[in-house]
């Protein structure tokens, strides 16, 4: 992942969404509420050591990321949906740690902004 | 698209992310579309079927049946597979897409969704449907008027007293895939003709059209029955679209010389009831027409006398497809009821020998044509 990529990138979410800012509002609610259960579900999968349960779960909380604009969270789940099935698992296990931390910035900067 | 106010199409939105059925609800609502969701595949079809949407906006990667699996069960739901599928993918690999495409997509929308690319799709899609829609409501409209042409066309008993024929025509169609002609080849001589185009579409019935003008075209003194085939199957066979063909049968009377003529390409066989009242078939090996150009026909030829009844006919006469009934063993019971209606006027043969036969549960063009010596 690029370090230098912003943690949120609201403009560019709202650009998509031409700008409707009580759209993005919706989306990032329902990202807030849904983030721990997606996470939840990439942690789980990569416990249960199924590289196909792993790359759908990533998926999952790459695509509601992606939408929102943390962009962090949704380019790390993106290598980690892409490595899930070549990878070593201690490297995805890494991968899982950093994307939890990075779920945590966001989850802070989405709830103030 | 069905009864509701055209002006405010359904769409079907299906993905198993909360936040893209909602993202995408929004936008359409606010476009005025009626708009439906659904969170699984399983859930997109029984919605399909219960609402019948003009659109479908189509997640790939669900869990469960995902989005391909979907798409290929929505195409086999009656009045569904005409619906135009988008599917939506954060998957940009080429395969993905010409996968989706080969399973009858007509677009993909990658994720996250621009909103402005997503509305601008399910537009212009939608329009293309429509305009689609209006164009088969037009060729049915057409297909009318052609179906009332061809029977103008159609050579009737009177207008050609001398060749003593009688036909039955009940097209199953709008216009039918079925033919027959009676041609006047020359003082005695008479060509009668009946064919069927494969296929039960709109194309089925120009085909007809033209096939019967190629063999009006193809007939005369200067040929033979066969001569009639060749010349016509190669024509047809550097013309007809794969798959497309025909099966005929073509009888030649020369009341002068009392010989008649049968050419068959895989067409039921002709039938013939003498003026004892016994009937026989008269089995004519052949290829179908148009599938091949080197294809070959059988001829068959046969001493017939004055009183000699013959009667040609397509397979709906006899062919029940969902009864299980084939011309290949129906053959008898034509020439079983032909001789019970050995006493009835040429002119009601045909029509009694529909009815005698029939059980009520015809799906086809029913043709047929009988003519005496």
């Amino acid at each position: 992942m690029d370090a230098s990529l912003p943690v949120l990138s609201r403009d560019e979410a709202l650009g998509r969404l031409e700008g409707d800012v009580e759209l993005w509002n919706e989306i990032r609610d329902i990202w807030l509420e849904d983030v721990a259960n997606l996470m939840e579900g990439v942690s789980r999968a990569l416990e249960s050591g199924v590289p196909d349960a792993l790359r759908r779960a990533a998926h999952a909380l790459k695509g509601a990321s992606a939408n929102v604009g943390a962009t962090r969270v949704a380019a790390l789940a993106k290598t980690i949906e892409l490595d899930a099935t070549s990878a070593d698992w201690d490297a995805l296990r890494e991968g899982v740690d950093r994307l939890r931390r990075e779920v945590e910035d966001a989850r802070r900067q989405l709830e103030t902004a | 698209m069905n009864n509701r106010d055209p002006r405010q199409p359904r769409v079907l939105v299906v993905d198993d992310e909360r936040q893209n059925l909602q993202m995408l609800s929004v936008v359409l609502r606010n476009e005025g579309y009626l708009v439906d969701t659904a969170d699984s595949g399983e859930a997109a079809l029984e919605r399909a079927r219960s609402t019948t949407p003009d659109l479908v906006l189509l997640d790939i990667l669900m869990p469960g049946m995902d989005g391909f699996a979907t798409l290929e069960r929505l195409k086999g739901i009656a009045g569904a597979s005409t619906i135009p599928v988008i599917f939506l993918s954060g998957l940009e690999d080429l395969e993905t897409k010409l996968k989706g495409f080969s399973l009858g997509a007509v677009d993909y929308v990658t994720k996250p969704f621009h909103i402005e690319e997503v509305r601008a799709r399910v537009r212009i899609h939608l329009q293309l449907a429509l305009a689609r829609q209006s164009l088969v409501l037009e060729q049915a409209s057409r297909l009318r008027s052609l179906a009332s042409a061809q029977k103008r066309l159609q050579v009737l008993p009177s207008d050609l007293p001398e060749a003593n024929f009688s036909v039955l025509y009940e097209s199953a169609q709008e216009a039918g895939g079925d033919i027959y002609d009676v041609l006047a080849v020359g003082k005695g001589i008479h060509g009668f003709l009946v064919a069927d185009v494969s296929g039960h579409d709109v194309g089925t019935s120009l085909l007809a059209s033209a096939a019967r003008a190629l063999f009006r075209q193809n007939t005369g003194p200067m040929y033979s029955p066969e001569e009639t085939f060749n010349l016509v199957n190669r024509v047809l066979a550097g013309w007809l679209p794969p798959g497309r063909f025909l099966t005929a049968c073509y009888a030649l009377l020369n009341r002068n010389t009392g010989r008649l003529s049968v050419v068959g390409a895989a067409h039921p066989p002709a039938a013939i009831l003498d003026a004892s009242g016994k009937a026989r078939s008269l089995d004519v090996e052949g290829d179908v027409l148009g599938a091949f150009p080197d294809a070959r026909f059988g001829r068959i030829d046969t001493r017939v006398s004055k009183g000699d009844r013959v009667v040609l006919y397509t397979d709906g006469l006899v062919e029940n497809i969902g009864g299980g009934r084939t011309w290949n063993t129906e053959g008898d019971r034509v020439l079983r009821e032909l001789e019970r209606l050995s006493d009835v006027p040429l002119g009601e043969l045909p029509s009694r020998l529909s009815a005698g036969l029939s059980d009520g549960t015809r799906d086809d063009d029913v043709l047929a044509l009988a003519f005496e010596v």
